[in-house]
């Protein structure tokens, strides 16, 4: 019986997906909220509430958080989002995010970008960390 | 190649070695072999593997925060591997989610104009040629874009003016060609996994047809004008619609090109497409209809005023441009990595004036980097 409950805790571990934090910069004090990350990332919304651009990173493939974090800003897969991105990019109305090798490079890019924003699964998150980005939401 | 050296001026001003780190380079790439079973005005019998090759390369400069300039160049097969600069521009954020272009621009007359080297945007081997089969496709002006939201609806809004002036090929020569007044309003909504576009220009068009002026020097100045494009306006409508539920896609488009004073008539073309989404494949089917129309009324009101030469050619002219088909495509792409696709399509073309059928076999990669 404890054999059965440790595989399907181990099968349950795999099957959820993790919290994702969408953070920015410290100093980085804007009111953002999940329609607002979510137009930024289909590259509808170009700037934060005082005016100033920002700048997006996205996590590798090989991450699973750039799928889930994909499908929950553009409803679409990474390969349709890439598809949509690059009509845009192309077109040129707007600016892809710009791929990061790992969520440590996130967390170190966005510490340093003033005006970038970003992504990593919360619990990538540590206590060092915690302050010097600024975690502006979390989504499921 | 004024707007080249006007914005690369601009780019050295503020420190080309300070900009260094901030260039982005991107680009799309596409290798195509057609096999088709006859000869049609699209694609050469047999085996083709140049034709709709192209590799592009966009370069993006990032000039401070708002500004950036962005070149892109191709090399295409089906203009010999000639190196060309499509589109120089120059990009400033302005508030309100909106942006101004200045340069050589696309002109986004149809959905996928902007982006119709880059087959890697759309599941099809190629655009659909009776919708996309417009010249003329880039300006020297301006072009302002616009996002808006309200409430479920995201909208945008493009407003263009500007002018071309180069060669444009007309019977496999280049022929000096003038757009004067471009005017375009390019409108989208999205609500709901539905996206409507509307589209609408309007231009005045001039066109030296050098492999024609032999024939047409021969003709009365008023019958030359009144046959020729030659300072005419000319009016583009299009809509499309495109929705996504779940694994399904569908997209339509439907335009009207209206060349007045000429022996052009209406020029309409249509297609729908659906595909379903299966893990990296995507199936699809597409239907797509032409229809252009000529005007014969110079021929007729001015018979026996026209040179014998002459009236042959324009004949020959008519008898080229009108045309009315149906094409029925089946394909699939498969997305192997998250910027590459692999594409297979079968069409099978009919045309409702000979009554005759074309197969066309098409295999292909489409990349974007």
């Amino acid at each position: 019986m404890h054999r059965l409950l440790s595989v399907l805790l181990v099968l349950w571990s795999f099957t959820v997906e993790a919290q994702i934090a969408v953070i920015v910069h410290p100093d980085n004090q804007q009111t953002v909220d999940v329609t607002d990350v979510k137009r930024l990332y289909t590259l509808r919304q170009f700037s934060y509430d005082d005016g100033s651009v920002a700048f997006l990173f996205m996590l590798p493939y090989s991450e699973p958080e750039r799928e889930q974090f994909d499908q929950i800003v553009s409803g679409l897969s990474s390969n349709q989002l890439m598809t949509y991105w690059s009509k845009i990019v192309f077109a040129g109305k707007g600016t892809p995010p710009r791929s990061v090798s790992s969520v440590s490079e996130m967390l170190q890019v966005v510490s340093v970008t003033p005006n970038a924003i970003g992504y990593v699964p919360e619990w990538a998150i540590s206590e060092e960390w915690r302050n010097r980005v600024n975690i502006i939401l979390t989504v499921p | 190649m004024k707007w080249l050296l006007i914005l690369t001026s601009l780019w050295i001003h503020d420190g080309l070695a300070a900009t260094l780190d901030r260039i982005q380079f991107s680009g799309y790439a596409s290798v195509r072999g057609t096999y088709t079973n006859d000869v049609t005005l699209d694609f050469e019998k047999d085996f083709d593997f140049k034709e709709y090759n192209v590799v592009g390369v966009q370069l993006k400069g990032q000039v401070s925060d708002k500004t950036s300039v962005t070149m892109v160049t191709n090399v295409k097969g089906d203009s010999d591997y000639d190196i060309t600069v499509d589109w120089v521009y120059l990009t400033y954020i302005l508030p309100e989610n909106s942006l101004i272009n200045i340069g050589r621009l696309g002109i986004p007359v149809y959905t996928y104009s902007d982006v119709k080297d880059i087959n890697f945007t759309h599941d099809w081997s190629y655009l659909p040629k009776s919708v996309y089969r417009f010249t003329y496709s880039i300006i020297d002006g301006v072009s302002l874009y616009r996002n808006f939201e309200y409430g479920p609806v995201d909208a945008t809004l493009q407003v263009m003016y500007g002018g071309f002036k180069g060669d444009v090929i007309v019977a496999n020569t280049p022929s000096e060609t003038e757009l004067e007044d471009f005017v375009g309003v390019f409108a989208t909504t999205e609500v709901f996994g539905l996206t409507t576009r509307v589209a609408w220009s309007k231009t005045n068009v001039d066109v030296n047809a050098i492999a024609f002026n032999p024939v047409f020097s021969a003709l009365r100045p008023d019958i030359y004008d009144r046959f020729w494009t030659n300072g005419v306006d000319a009016f583009f409508r299009g809509v499309s619609l495109k929705y996504i539920h779940q694994n399904i896609t569908v997209v339509s488009e439907l335009v009207v090109v209206d060349i007045r004073d000429s022996f052009f008539d209406t020029r309409d073309g249509a297609y729908v497409s659906m595909s379903y989404t299966i893990d990296q494949w995507r199936p699809y089917i597409m239907v797509e209809h032409e229809d252009f129309k000529v005007d014969r009324s110079t021929l007729t009101d001015y018979t026996g005023q026209i040179p014998q030469r002459s009236y042959l050619l324009m004949e020959q002219i008519l008898d080229f441009e009108k045309r009315r088909k149906t094409t029925l495509h089946v394909g699939a792409r498969y997305d192997y990595t998250l910027r590459s696709a692999f594409k297979l399509q079968y069409s099978h073309e009919y045309n409702h004036r000979t009554g005759g059928t074309t197969g066309v076999l098409g295999l292909g990669i489409d990349v974007v980097f």
